[in-house]
């Protein structure tokens, strides 16, 4: 018998035994080991059984003996990779604990050699650098060795692979590994380039984990049709999110943001940056830094460039908390992973709860507003937003309380954000260093940041910046009927359109604002009108002085966004239908409009009925059309009384459905007297009828007359 | 007495009042049988009321007894719970390790499986190896605490379990075979005594290390040539009582045996050369596996004495750092003839 042929015998001799009884087995394996201890084959098939037992002791032992005594084997080398792979992965299944457990058996120094040279042997990037990484951990005094070779490597294979995200494997495993194992490892000298450099890298990771969109795989039910527009966070819950070349758990990093604080925290200290050691928040830390940003033009050199370093990085991130913050109370479905529990979306636009006031005290303050409006946007290039006064100061935005809970999280998110942004322009210095972060993150993609700023100068009052910001956001985000098949992408148009109209109504710009409007207000459902609940409301509202330029957050919801789309139609016609001059059109535009939220426009009906019996006649030919509302039905009835002033009333449309409004002035018969009582008396019974979806009727099919009727 | 022992005493002042009561000089033999007939119902008495104190004084004094009482005591334990009352004798484990150590020993060296009465009844079997298998050291602590000098005569050594257990791995499946005899206990019994002869290899392989600390390693014979070759007399008796010398079990008497005296050379407790052991198992019927161990491996290069890479093989796969210096893995070659790599013989 050959060597060659004993060893084969024992090690069968063995696998016949081993599934009857495993013990025979290992006791033919030991000896044959004894007489063959230079053969392979024996002792894996003893680590085999030992391993297929999972003896963890007993396996690791066996393995380190083939590690030591077989070093050029490719079977020992597959089985430290199974194993280097099962301490990387996070399954929890027991064959991958066994593993785990099977390594945590052998010594710290035999654990080392193991991954020295199973990194050795590695070729894929993520793998090696996994791998180094495990090495990392245990063995803290490798850092110094390997750390900042590692963290190199992984930055470099971004750029080697192609990555375009910076949410990718390599930086994860970056910023969420290696970064705080160097950055902690006070035996090492780190340049403060470097360390700024690397918080920036972790910056740039983490917000972009934070502000990510929800995967394309997973599509939100419904809202599909364009008319409900309602949250889609249902199945928020289930979303999953993987970075790629990543396991889905691995890909979970918890509580971002506080794990930014930490390393900001560490290479502040590191980087010796002024106030104290351990910034436990944010809004802290815009507080420090906008402390410490006035003693900035009296600084010169090194100190000057580090405490503008400081300050950038340090309101830039709480600037993009903050934004953030703000920007996923707004509109939640932007992310993945964001807690929903209040509807969205929300809009900022224009307040017009005051569009019932009396139209003399609104006219003056409109002017001056309009008046202001333009030198703001005449100033748009040059002016930082420090330097807005009026509108951009104090205004107020007015948020329904009871359908958006985290409000004041909310708007103060807003305003912090706006401080942050504030304080990076306040010095050339630090606008410059924000926007080489703001290049290189290429922050001007980024739909959610574009937002915010947007909300941002519309409330400084830079409508025509804001307009031409929501058309770039337009060309940013999904277009409607593409890519996203959600019904987000339609939400989102929707959310931009009103956007636009209420920035062209500040502008003045009434065609503009009513044809954007209907745009939306056409592809509406109108929801059941509940008068009692909204004159509430409004009453609630009523009681305040309200100041023209206030703003509001506008839940984008049928239910909100019809009644606002009436009361910026009613703001644009009411001036132009109470001016001198007589246009009939306009005030019958604003009789229909006023019964929504009935009788809170009852003064500025009376002032119309003033008009009206002022002119001695009226033509309004829709009239039957779109007003059901009994008080107002009345009050004309008794116009054409000889009581009423005999007014001359024209509204009944002739026989065709649209007639330009100067057509020639009919005689009145007795035909149309009658006619005129028959249609009262059938008005009067329409008064039950859906009051929204009259006027959403109004400004579906009168879109055309109402927009060529304005300016 | 009991509850004597049970009082709060410190371990020596036990130590010496049990030594008081028991170690007296008698030249009279009757006061002596007295003396160790009162001591074994003693420590039987307190395994029933599983009395620790006692049975740790018991152990320490046992020590130092005669194999004669060994046997003696594990007899009257034997008389008084086996078969019967097996249970009773779990509390030895409890009570001491040191103790149950000892008894282990006694048992092993008591039955030899050459009639019925000398076989042990499974349920001890099983009992020593749950033991054995959850506690691996348990078998070596006497070995551990009697100090070893290789000027010591052999014969008086019994201070392990292995040469007992080694005679019952390697004729259980021959002698329970014809005593048991239905189907299902058969492969039950084999997978036991599988298991008691794998913790009997592993243990051997405990072994270098143990005697090389004691400085005796290659010196001491823990495993005794003559008992090996009693033990393949008895064997090949029972073979030739074997209906069919060719059976899978008289193989697996074979096949233990040799793995037993490979492992038993290799790691020095067996101390003999292959030409001695090819006589002691010169009347066994052929096997593979012991031809091979009687032959030793096959050797790629000639020139080595083959021993060296054994034991080098022994201690790289050993079970248990710290390794024995190298230097004394040279004395292994002493008086050992080198065997040259034979094909089957």
């Amino acid at each position: 018998m050959s060597a060659q042929k004993d060893c084969e015998f024992l090690v069968s001799r063995a696998r016949e035994l081993v599934s009857d009884d495993p013990c025979a087995a290992i006791a033919w394996l030991i000896t044959g080991r004894t007489l063959y201890p230079a053969d392979f084959n024996i002792q894996y098939e003893m680590y085999i059984i030992e391993r297929n037992a999972e003896r963890t002791d007993s396996a690791g032992r066996l393995l380190y003996d083939m590690f030591l005594k077989f070093p050029d084997q490719p079977t020992v080398w597959r089985e430290i990779s199974v194993i280097t792979a099962a301490l990387r992965s996070d399954t929890q299944d027991k064959h991958a604990q066994f593993l785990r457990g099977l390594f945590e058996t052998l010594t710290g120094r035999v654990q080392r050699e193991m991954l020295l040279k199973a990194t050795e042997q590695c070729f894929n990037t993520l793998e090696k650098a996994e791998m180094l990484l495990l090495l990392l951990k245990r063995f803290p005094e490798s850092v110094v060795q390997h750390g900042v070779n590692l963290g190199e490597t992984l930055l470099d294979a971004e750029v080697s692979e192609n990555v375009e995200s910076p949410v990718n494997c390599f930086r994860k495993l970056f910023v969420c590994d290696v970064l705080p194992l160097v950055i902690n490892n006070m035996d090492m000298r780190l340049p403060t380039s470097l360390m700024q450099k690397y918080m920036l890298k972790a910056a740039e990771f983490y917000i972009g984990y934070v502000t990510r969109g929800p995967s394309p795989d997973v599509q939100i039910q419904g809202s599909q049709e364009p008319g409900s527009i309602k949250s889609p966070s249902m199945s928020r819950g289930s979303q999953r999110y993987v970075i790629d070349g990543l396991s889905e758990k691995s890909s979970v990093v918890a509580e971002p943001w506080e794990k930014l604080l930490d390393i900001l925290t560490v290479v502040g200290a590191r980087c010796e940056w002024q106030g104290d050691k351990g910034q436990r928040c944010y809004v802290d830390m815009l507080l420090r830094v906008r402390e410490l940003c006035r003693y900035l033009p009296g600084l010169e050199g090194e100190t000057r460039a580090r405490c503008c370093s400081q300050v950038v990085i340090c309101a830039a991130l709480v600037l993009f908390r903050s934004a953030f913050l703000y920007v996923s109370a707004i509109q939640p479905t932007l992310f993945q992973g964001v807690n929903v529990l209040s509807s969205g979306p929300w809009i900022l636009v224009e307040d017009l709860s005051s569009v019932y006031n009396d139209i003399e005290v609104e006219r003056a303050s409109v002017k001056h507003a309009h008046k202001k409006r333009k030198l703001a946007d005449g100033r748009d290039k040059t002016m930082s937003s420090d330097d807005e006064e009026g509108l951009g100061k104090g205004r107020q935005i007015l948020v329904n309380k009871t359908d958006m809970l985290s409000w004041a999280e909310t708007l103060d998110s807003f305003r912090t954000a706006r401080e942050s942004w504030d304080l990076l322009h306040s010095h050339d210095a630090l606008e410059n260093e924000f926007k080489k972060i703001c290049a290189s993150w290429k922050t001007d993609s980024w739909l959610w940041f574009r937002i915010f700023i947007t909300d941002m100068i519309i409330y400084q009052g830079q409508y025509r910046k804001a307009l031409s910001s929501l058309h770039q956001m337009a060309s940013v985000q999904p277009q409607p009927g593409q890519q996203s098949p959600s019904g987000q992408a339609s939400l989102e148009h929707h959310r931009a359109l009103i956007q636009q109209a209420s920035c062209h109504y500040a502008l003045g710009e009434y065609r503009m604002a009513c044809e954007k409007l209907l745009d939306v207000v056409s592809g509406l459902v109108p929801p059941n009108y509940e008068p009692s609940k909204v004159a509430e409301d409004q009453g609630r509202i009523k009681g305040k002085i309200r100041k023209n330029n206030d703003l509001r957050l506008l839940p984008c919801t049928s239910k909100a966004v019809l009644p606002f789309c009436l009361q910026l139609m009613l703001a644009c016609f009411k001036l132009r239908a109470f001016t001198d001059s007589r246009d009939d059109l306009s005030l019958g535009h604003v009789v229909v409009l006023l019964q929504y939220d009935w009788p809170h426009g009852e003064t500025l009906f009376l002032k119309a009925v003033e008009k009206i019996c002022q002119q001695g006649s009226f033509q309004y030919e829709n009239f039957f059309n779109y007003v059901t509302n009994i008080d107002m039905l009345e009050e004309f009835a008794y116009l054409r009384t000889p009581e009423g002033g005999r007014i001359q009333l024209e509204l009944l449309p002739n026989q065709g459905m649209l007639i330009k409004h100067h057509t020639v002035t009919r005689g009145i018969t007795k035909g149309v007297k009658e006619d005129f009582r028959l249609a009262m008396e059938r008005q009067v019974s329409r008064c039950g009828e859906n009051l929204l979806s009259v006027l959403h009727r109004f400004c579906i099919n009168e879109k055309i007359i109402i927009i060529q009727s304005l300016p | 007495m009991r509850r004597f022992f049970h009082q709060d005493r410190d371990d020596a002042t036990r130590q010496l009042i049990f030594s008081t009561l028991f170690n007296v000089d008698v030249k009279d033999q009757q006061a002596e049988t007295r003396r160790r007939s009162l001591f074994g119902k003693l420590v039987s008495l307190s395994l029933v009321l599983d009395r620790t104190a006692v049975s740790e004084c018991a152990a320490t004094w046992l020590q130092g007894m005669d194999r004669e009482f060994h046997l003696q005591l594990g007899q009257v334990l034997l008389d008084d719970y086996v078969p019967g009352l097996v249970s009773v004798l779990q509390n030895i484990r409890r009570a001491s390790r040191r103790f149950c150590c000892q008894f282990i020993t006694v048992v092993a060296a008591r039955y030899d499986l050459s009639s019925e009465e000398l076989t042990p009844p499974l349920e001890l079997v099983h009992m020593f190896v749950s033991w054995i298998r959850d506690d691996p050291g348990l078998v070596l602590l006497t070995l551990r605490s009697t100090p070893l000098s290789s000027s010591q005569p052999i014969s008086t050594l019994h201070v392990t379990p292995l040469e007992g257990l080694m005679c019952w791995c390697v004729k259980a499946p021959l002698v329970y075979r014809s005593t048991a005899g239905d189907g299902e206990n058969e492969g039950n019994t084999d997978l036991l005594f599988s298991a008691l002869h794998l913790s009997c290899l592993e243990i051997i392989q405990l072994l270098p290390n143990i005697l090389a600390e004691k400085g005796v390693l290659g010196h001491v014979p823990l495993i005794q040539l003559g008992s090996m070759a009693a033990l393949t007399s008895d064997l090949s008796k029972l073979l030739q009582r074997a209906e069919n010398v060719a059976s899978p079990d008289c193989g697996l008497s074979l096949e233990r045996l040799a793995q037993g005296l490979q492992l038993a050379r290799v790691c020095r407790v067996l101390l003999c050369c292959r030409e001695e052991l090819r006589a002691v198992c010169r009347r066994l019927p052929h096997n593979t596996l012991l031809q091979l161990v009687m032959t030793g491996p096959v050797m790629k290069d000639s020139g080595v004495d083959n021993t060296d890479s054994e034991a080098a093989g022994l201690t790289e796969g050993g079970v248990d750092p710290p390794l024995p210096p190298a230097g004394e893995e040279q004395v292994v070659s002493e008086g050992e003839p080198s065997v040259p790599g034979i094909a089957d013989l």
